[in-house]
């Protein structure tokens, strides 16, 4: 299988050439162009029940499309808002995603839904996180540029840039400076503080950011 | 020897971090990654608690170039075993910030679980505290258009009394009342035929009394001690109160349910004169207390009101005692020793009969029916007091 990401950072999309028994799994809704030679397959994302319980708490589909041929081809997938595509090869190793970050991922890879703390929840980066691991390629999507931070202690990211992070990065909440002024008034309100040692993904933009300009903006 | 599931950070793996095999020995961890060894003596070791779990491991080294990790549950317990006093101090470090952080969290979870409960309670509690503050601004024209519609439109249960004889009775016992204590409300006084025992105050100073009232009274005191009361009523704007707490709780339990069509709904109903009219026993005892005052000031014997609840006492008997927390009146017993209580504790006072020719006022009061249905009236003169 060779893939490429595309169009890199503001319009990503990512283009996947398959032989003969290669498949990937997409996101519904991912595909924007895809040779005649591909088959679609639609299944539930997991169990049926799982597969709820992601479309409720990790605002992904409640179905994932699995793309094969029997000879070769190429699909595009995209995703909804414009920003950067990342890549992972996970090694049997673990990485969690956002709700709503994942597009694609070789079939090998396991999904599961996890309860991700009230921190994450207080934090406004979800009460559930997606939880991704096996060995494959995983592709996972963001608003803005994605930007990776190798943390040895404690960072602080504000709420609604977290993509994804590694298991071994505790997520806390915090006030952004010390103070409760700074923290009404300077914008910033609650952040996360991650710790490590591990990754994060971070997306350069925020939905919170833009629904707040879009609103600041808006003439009824 | 024991394996535990784990991880690697060193810059010796190609991606920097790799999942490993620990192994943990008398003198230090080590972790296998395909063939490669990794190892921390338990004297350079640094331990801390984290991960997105908040169960993992990691012991570092003091340079942070090798971080070896693991999330399984038996990893600390062995740690703890082999590691022995080289490592003790640190573990005991970690178990204390472990036991704080589950304490705060505990905290944070039964802190938002308790908001989440009280908010209704709260929000329940604000409103009607609102609604109650926002009577005492209005002024009184609210109350009595309220009062003058509620009179317009109800149905008194009979015909207004216009006999001068029993007319000008009441007339002249509630100016003396009113005078007593002069108040910004004007009231005016109606009397309706009808055998209900009972009067009543509307909002601004519609004041009702039936003529089963007058008949069953033994004194004219008895009946002011019930104007006495109802007067009370009106200074006191019980009525609105009811109203605004009303209003306020429907309108808490519509923003719960977030539906203001029945609001509006709702509020119309409780403007219904049973509601007006319906005042509860907190308000019914200060009533009582003022009336009281009222009839002293006025030099009427406060002891007559609660004769009067004593004759309805052996008409009626009492509410049984399971249901008198029901009951927007308190017990009559209650009522009567609350009277006589407060009525020892006033000033001796040579009290006065409010009038002097009551049995005249009662028989035009009883013979009522008959003159209304011949169409003559009578004409009497009242003795004044």
């Amino acid at each position: 299988m060779k893939t490429e990401v595309r169009n890199k950072p503001s319009f990503a999309n990512i283009h996947v050439g398959l032989d003969a028994g290669e498949r990937i799994v997409a996101e519904s809704d991912a595909m924007a162009s895809m040779s005649t030679s591909i088959d679609m397959r639609t299944r539930f994302n997991g169990g049926f029940f799982q597969a709820l319980m992601k479309r409720w708490f990790g605002k992904e589909s409640l179905f994932v499309n699995e793309f094969s041929t029997q000879s070769s081809g190429e699909i595009v997938l995209t995703q909804p808002f414009p920003g950067d595509i990342e890549s992972v090869d996970l090694n049997d190793t673990t990485l969690y995603l956002q709700p709503g970050a994942f597009i694609a991922c070789e079939p090998t890879l396991r999904f599961g839904l996890g309860y991700a703390g009230l921190a994450s929840f207080i934090g406004r980066e979800g009460l559930f996180r997606l939880k991704m691991s096996g060995r494959g390629r995983l592709w996972f999507g963001a608003y803005g540029g994605i930007f990776v931070k190798e943390i040895q202690d404690e960072y602080v990211v504000d709420s609604g840039h977290l993509v994804a992070y590694e298991p071994t990065i505790r997520l806390k909440v915090g006030m952004a400076a010390g103070g409760i002024f700074s923290t009404f008034f300077s914008g910033e309100g609650l952040v996360t503080r991650v710790r490590g040692p591990g990754k994060v993904y971070l997306q350069s933009r925020s939905f919170d950011g833009l629904v707040a300009w879009t609103n600041a903006n808006m003439r009824y | 020897m024991k394996r535990f599931a784990g991880g690697v950070f060193s810059e010796a793996v190609p991606t920097g971090r790799s999942g490993a095999q620990l192994e943990l020995t008398r003198e230090a961890v080590v972790a296998h990654v395909e063939g490669q060894r990794f190892e921390i003596r338990y004297e350079d070791c640094e331990l801390e608690r984290g991960g997105a779990s908040d169960r993992m491991i990691f012991c570092r080294t003091t340079d942070r170039a090798l971080t070896i990790y693991s999330e399984d549950k038996s990893f600390l317990e062995e740690l703890r075993h082999l590691g022995g006093p080289r490592l003790a101090p640190q573990l005991e470090q970690m178990a204390q910030s472990h036991r704080r952080h589950l304490r705060s969290h505990h905290f944070m979870v039964y802190g938002l679980l308790a908001a989440v409960l009280l908010l209704p309670f709260l929000g329940y509690w604000a409103l009607r505290g609102a609604a109650v503050g926002a009577v005492a601004a209005l002024p009184i024209t609210v109350d009595e258009a309220i009062g003058r519609t509620a009179v317009s439109s109800m149905d008194l249960g009979g015909p207004v009394v216009d006999d001068p004889v029993v007319k000008d009775a009441i007339d002249k016992m509630v100016d003396k009342l009113v005078a007593a204590e002069p108040s910004e409300f004007k009231f005016n006084v109606r009397v309706v035929r009808a055998p209900t025992v009972n009067a009543f105050a509307l909002p601004g100073g519609e004041i009702v009394v039936y003529t089963g009232l007058i008949e069953s009274a033994d004194t004219a005191d008895q009946v002011a001690g019930v104007v006495a009361h109802e007067l009370a009523h009106v200074t006191e704007r019980h009525g609105l109160t009811r109203i605004a707490n009303s209003i306020g709780i429907v309108a808490a339990v519509s923003l719960l349910l977030g539906d203001i069509g029945g609001l509006i709904g709702l509020a119309g109903e409780v403007l219904t004169l049973a509601t007006i009219n319906d005042y509860g026993q907190d308000q019914e005892t200060e009533a009582d207390v003022l009336g009281t005052e009222r009839l002293h000031r006025a030099n009427v014997s406060p002891m007559a009101l609660a004769a009067f609840f004593q004759k309805l006492l052996d008409k009626q008997g009492d509410i049984p005692d399971a249901l008198s927390w029901i009951a927007s009146h308190p017990q009559h017993q209650e009522r009567i020793d609350t009277i006589v209580q407060m009525a020892r504790k006033l000033p001796a006072a040579d009290y006065q009969p409010i009038i002097s020719n009551w049995d005249v006022v009662r028989r035009h009061a009883m013979s009522g029916d008959a003159q209304d249905a011949s169409g003559s009236k009578t004409t009497g003169k009242v003795d004044q007091p």
